[in-house]
């Protein structure tokens, strides 16, 4: 057996190991949980959620025709003074509200413990009844009409004063933009941060309980490794398919509900395909290998099942730190931010975030992911390099101790 | 055949292997014994490329090892590890695919080798569930079943109770019988002394005993004496020649200075005809451990 073979028997056990894992199921499913129990909720709460029901008491039967005819989301019912007061205390009606024949000023008797009515929905209702009133009074024309309901026009313009000019920014800084630049931003440290852990914690138990010994008497260190890394990235691409085929499955449902269809109607879907979609999407990938790697570093260093905290901590102060920097990347394009977008590790969520909120071009990104690519290899060579001796040296006084033997052995093995 | 020249290791100023040389043959098993820091481990993982030798040189059929060789490795850490939650099976299938083994032929065979160490647990157990004693008997299997032409096993009679450590015993006589070189370590000088064909012992990196275990014994000169006679405590210890008595309920272990000590005694204890035992030995290998260690410290 050649050590392709190899690559492939240290890759299936590394795969289907985990796949078969509860904390693997449970980081795959919680997010379709979630999403299930969100959405049963809302379908819930719309399913009995019915129309509050308001007893109307009006001498003028063109008031409750009125309030009737408008999309309020109110059941309006025309009642007489007694009966509405009976049904109220039947509990029959949520509010009565009585308004008056001629100026149509109104009073309205809410039960407090019934389905909640806007005052602010109940009074525009009113205000378009007494509007309609007036324009049948006044004899206007429907182009007076609009004329009168038109509302005035808004238009926006954000610069930044540039060497003492002003300079228009790219009206990209969005609603959708920052949605989406959060949610690149969370998913990018969700899933570096959840599969470089559990790496590390794959290599650091193998090496605190001996079975690395064995490992490395049957296969290359270097194999062993790279067929680790492999397992792992494709554990993160059966998530990613996992939730398409969910996805394809739920959309034929999910896309008969007007709340959906409501949200999905207001995003630009061609940033997926787009020059910076597919550069976010390559920092997904550079990122999710870069910590990996990461990682298998640090796992390989912990002498015992202790220390494997310790071999995961580098990896969450690294995210801690890209996810703050995209946090101030969304709020301003400072200095630091601009640095850190072209620092292996941080950049692969800060860069997402510059390129998304139009403070850095494409092509800063794309210099940005071709030196995160560069660096990825020249990082991978020496992790895959100095793993073979890490993994053997067993320190008792910890972590920091183990980094300087390893180094140590490697500089010794190298002068031989 | 697995060559050891001169090997030499440092860690900075300590040496851990100094100048060791030996030779192992296809179907010989040799034991390899010392003190905690003796050098053993250090030994085992210079053979398997794990550390680089300083000086020295180690071959395998001639040839420097290599991983083209990891096929026919067989091998035991001292320290046991195996993943907890994985099912019995599984555990030694991917083991054994390590070592190039087919899926198929593993499961064709688990059973024989579940027999042959008598395991206790069905395959599909997981292994966190086993004994203790069973987990190392599964251990064993997985470093056993792909039948290594060059076992190397650290401590692996620690831990065993007298029946799982003669069932070990005959799983390493059988892959001796099917041409493997078998080096091992273990304190364990009972062991040692049933089953090892060859004998090396380390001190401080250095080798102070190698050879046949019954021609090293047999060198320190038969020095034991067991007696059962007349004779008394006081009379034996009149003799010349004799360091040091120890009863045992009616008889007696002596420790004579050489050999020659004993005729006298033979004589003066037989001179009335029949007694029940006379029975004059070489040291054992625990005790040549024990004296080789006490020459370092004295």
């Amino acid at each position: 057996m050649n050590n392709v073979d190899k690559f492939w028997v240290v890759f299936s056990q590394v795969f289907k190991k985990n796949v078969r894992s509860g904390s693997w199921l449970f980081l795959v499913a919680a997010p379709i949980i979630f999403a299930l129990i969100g959405g049963g909720l809302v379908y819930y709460i719309s399913q009995t959620n019915a129309s509050p029901r308001v007893a109307v008491v009006s001498q003028n039967p063109a008031v409750t025709n009125g309030l009737k005819a408008q999309k309020t989301g109110i059941d309006f019912v025309a009642r007489d003074a007694q009966t509405a007061e009976r049904q109220l205390t039947a509990e029959k009606v949520d509010g009565v509200l009585t308004v008056s024949a001629t100026d149509l000023t109104a009073r309205y008797t809410g039960r407090e413990n019934a389905k909640s009515v806007s005052v602010d929905q109940l009074k525009q209702a009113l205000t378009n009844v007494k509007t309609q009133q007036s324009v049948q009074q006044l004899k206007l024309t429907p182009a007076q009409v609009s004329a009168l309901l038109a509302p005035a026009k808004l238009t926006t313009r954000t610069v930044t004063i540039q060497d003492g000019r002003q300079v228009a920014k790219q009206n990209s800084a969005n609603a959708v933009n920052r949605t989406f630049a959060i949610v690149v931003v969370v998913l990018i440290i969700m899933v570096t941060m959840t599969y470089g852990s559990m790496l590390a914690q794959e290599i650091a138990t193998e090496k605190g309980s001996r079975i690395m010994e064995i490992l490395l008497s049957s296969v290359s260190a270097t194999t062993q490794f790279f067929g680790k890394i492999a397992g792992i990235f494709a554990l993160l691409l059966t998530q990613i398919a996992v939730y398409v085929v969910a996805f394809a499955i739920a959309w034929p449902f999910l896309s008969h509900w007007a709340v959906i269809r409501q949200l999905t109607a207001g995003i630009d879907w061609s940033f997926l395909w787009n020059a910076p979609g597919l550069v976010t999407l390559g920092f997904f990938v550079i990122g999710t290998l870069s910590y990996a790697v990461l990682a298998a570093l640090t796992g390989s260093l912990v002498s015992n099942q202790e220390q494997v905290s310790q071999a995961v901590m580098p990896l969450s102060m690294l995210g801690m730190l890209g996810y703050f920097g995209a946090l101030i990347a969304q709020a301003s394009d400072s200095m630091l931010v601009q640095v850190g977008s072209y620092i292996p590790f941080i950049n692969v969520s800060l860069m997402p975030v510059q390129l998304t909120m139009g403070h850095a071009s494409t092509l800063q990104a794309v210099i940005s992911l071709i030196w995160s690519t560069a660096f990825l290899g020249l990082f991978t060579w020496f992790t895959a390099t100095v793993y073979k001796h890490n993994v053997l040296v067993y320190s008792g006084s910890g972590f920091l101790q183990s980094m300087r033997t390893s180094w140590q052995i490697w500089r010794s093995e190298r002068s031989h | 055949m697995l060559q050891v020249q001169d090997l030499v290791k440092r860690f900075g100023e300590m040496t851990a292997v100094d100048h060791e040389s030996f030779t192992i043959k296809p179907g010989e098993i040799m034991g390899l014994i010392g003190q905690n820091g003796a050098g053993k481990t250090t030994t085992f993982r210079m053979i398997l490329n794990f550390i680089r030798p300083d000086a020295g040189q180690i071959l395998w059929n001639g040839q420097p090892l290599t991983k083209a060789d990891y096929n026919q490795v067989g091998y035991l850490p001292e320290e046991r590890g195996l993943y907890p939650k994985m099912q019995v099976e599984d555990q030694i299938i991917y083991f054994a695919r390590l070592r190039g083994m087919k899926t198929a032929d593993v499961k064709a065979q688990i059973d024989t080798w579940f027999d042959r160490f008598q395991v206790k647990g069905k395959r599909t157990d997981k292994v966190k569930d086993l004994s203790k004693g069973n987990q190392q008997k599964v251990q064993l299997i997985a470093t056993l079943i792909h039948m290594p032409k060059l076992v190397i096993l650290d401590e692996p009679f620690s831990g065993l109770d007298p029946v799982n450590a003669s069932l070990l015993q005959d799983g390493i006589q059988m892959l001796r019988d099917n041409g493997s070189a078998i080096i091992y370590s273990s304190h364990d000088m009972g062991n040692v002394e049933a089953i090892s064909d060859h004998l090396l012992m380390l001190r401080a990196g250095e080798v102070v005993l190698n050879g046949q275990v019954d021609t090293i014994r047999e060198s320190f000169g038969r020095t034991k004496l067991f007696i059962e006679s007349g004779l008394t405590q006081a009379q034996l210890a009149g003799f010349p020649g004799v360091l040091s008595i120890k009863p045992h309920g009616h008889s007696f272990e002596l420790t004579l200075q050489d050999e020659a000590a004993g005729q006298a005694i033979f004589q003066a204890a037989t001179a009335n005809g029949y007694i029940p035992e006379f029975n004059q030995q070489p040291p054992t290998l625990d005790e040549i451990f024990r004296m080789k260690v006490g020459e370092q410290r004295g």
